[in-house]
């Protein structure tokens, strides 16, 4: 026996039972708005267990007739964007539910047209524990912090003082001993240090603090500070600057750890040479801090910024061991800034790294 | 004569080994441990300096700032922050208006450069 092609009706149908499971089981919260009145159409299920209403409750009325918004002003606002553009979206609105309770949610919100009608759907997460969860780990990461400086200024004093009392009587051995405990203890103070300046970018509490930024004197001071190091290297450290450079509005403190974590890198792991170019790229300000020296494999670059990310390399780096935190800040001062970092391996010939920054930067941020 | 200078510091390891620093450097050294008796300790020793810690049990090193600026006969010492609390740095030098904060860890080649420092004026 042929079964029967299936009508466009019934095609319909079915494909109306999908998507309505699929909103009626969704984990996360679905709200459906006629973007006309502005009043509620429909919840899914997800969402009347997360706010504590009843559907009737929902139904035919206005978002802020609710009371689950804690600000009024700001989600009228929000919705105007949302009329305009057809897209808003926040990582954490303040919400509360029925009953009381406290949340913070992530909200995606978007317009799109059913035949001849506008409909808003907007997507709600409870990201209350996940912010928990934030908050607890940055105060995990900043007491341990404390807790480790302390011992490490006994360690550092203990150091200090025989070095200082009887460094003239210890023969080769007992100097390298203490010379190798210091190293040590700068690398777990450098250790603390980036975990914390990390964890409080990442956590998003200190923003950049902006300011009009002529890019090619911050890079001439840093160049100029790092001159010392490459000379005792043996590297030669060379700039260039394309002309008339615009300024642009940026965390001159931030972009200065930046780049210096990308000059120390560079200086480190450089043959010979070491160049930073500043050039105007489009709407952005790209800066590239290219060396000539020990290569990074091709599977390895897409990681480079992760944390804790160190590679055995063919040579260079003269014994120090940085923190494996260093791209990963650099990557995060960048987020900050609205702008992109990324390498570029150039096998024998070295390794690239760039930045760029959007020059019109004043309204992104 | 020597300036002397008193370690206001709760780690016993930290202040005997600041302590043996500083005297290499010809300083008069004493430390204690406390925030209570602070103040009659400083009266009996009238340091010329005071290294002060800010995590003290009990009575913080804040606290025991407070006091002694609120002495007429002690506000006038010089008092330098010692702490691994980075973080309360342009708290201790804005607000309080102390002399000086050093963050723990610390090189003591700082830490002997600050005291210098303060204790310049007062020669």
């Amino acid at each position: 026996m042929r079964l029967k092609p299936k009508t466009a009706e019934v095609l319909l149908l079915e494909s109306e039972a999908r998507y309505r499971r699929l909103f009626e089981t969704a984990q996360d919260g679905i709200l459906l708005l006629d973007a006309e009145s502005e009043k509620i159409t429909d919840a899914n299920q997800f969402l009347l267990d997360l706010l504590g209403y009843a559907r009737e409750e929902l139904i035919g009325k206005k978002l802020w007739d609710l009371g689950f918004l804690k600000d009024i002003k700001a989600a009228k606002e929000a919705f105007e964007i949302l009329q305009q553009t057809g897209y808003v979206r926040y990582d954490d609105l303040p919400l509360e539910t029925k009953s009381g309770r406290h949340m913070e949610v992530e909200f995606i919100s978007n317009v799109y047209l059913v035949g001849s009608e506008r409909v808003i759907q907007c997507n709600i997460r409870d990201v209350s524990e996940r912010k928990r969860l934030d908050r607890l780990k940055d105060s995990f990461i900043s007491t341990v912090s404390h807790e480790i400086r302390t011992p490490l200024a006994v360690l550092k004093m203990g150091v200090d003082h025989l070095e200082a009392s009887c460094m003239e009587r210890f023969d080769q051995e007992e100097s390298e001993t203490i010379e190798a405990i210091k190293r040590n203890v700068e690398r777990l103070e450098r250790l603390i240090d980036d975990l914390l300046d990390l964890s409080r970018l990442e956590s998003g509490k200190t923003g950049p603090a902006l300011k009009t930024v002529q890019i090619d004197s911050l890079i001439q001071e840093v160049i100029q500070n790092s001159q010392s190091k490459a000379k005792e290297r043996g590297i030669v450290l060379k700039d260039e600057y394309e002309k008339d450079l615009p300024p642009l509005m940026a965390d001159p403190d931030l972009l200065e750890r930046v780049m210096s974590n990308l000059l120390d890198n560079a200086l480190r792991f450089a043959k010979s040479h070491v160049t930073v170019i500043t050039q105007k790229m489009d709407n952005n300000i790209q800066i590239s801090v290219i060396n000539d020296g020990s290569p990074i494999k091709a599977e390895h670059i897409p990681t480079l910024f992760n944390k804790f990310i160190q590679f055995d390399r063919p040579y260079g780096g003269d014994g120090y061991k940085g923190t494996g935190l260093g791209l990963a800040i650099c990557s995060e001062i960048i987020k900050l800034h609205r702008g992109k970092i990324w390498a570029e391996s150039m096998g024998e010939r070295g390794v690239q790294f760039h930045f760029g920054i959007p020059l019109k930067n004043k309204d992104a941020l | 004569m020597k300036a002397k200078i008193l370690i206001i510091d709760d780690e016993v390891d930290y202040s005997t080994l600041l302590s043996r620093r500083l005297r290499l450097d010809g300083y008069d050294v004493a430390c204690y441990d406390r925030g209570e008796g602070a103040l009659e300790t400083i009266r009996r020793i009238l340091p010329d300096l005071i290294l002060l810690d800010i995590n003290l049990p009990n009575i913080s090193g804040f606290e025991v700032y407070n006091r002694i600026k609120s002495d007429e006969e002690l506000k006038g010492i010089p008092i330098i922050f010692l702490s691994a609390l980075h973080e309360k740095e342009e708290y201790c030098l804005h607000f309080l208006k102390a002399d000086g904060f050093l963050k723990k860890p610390c090189d003591s080649s700082l830490i002997l450069r600050t005291i210098t420092f303060v204790l310049a004026p007062l020669r």
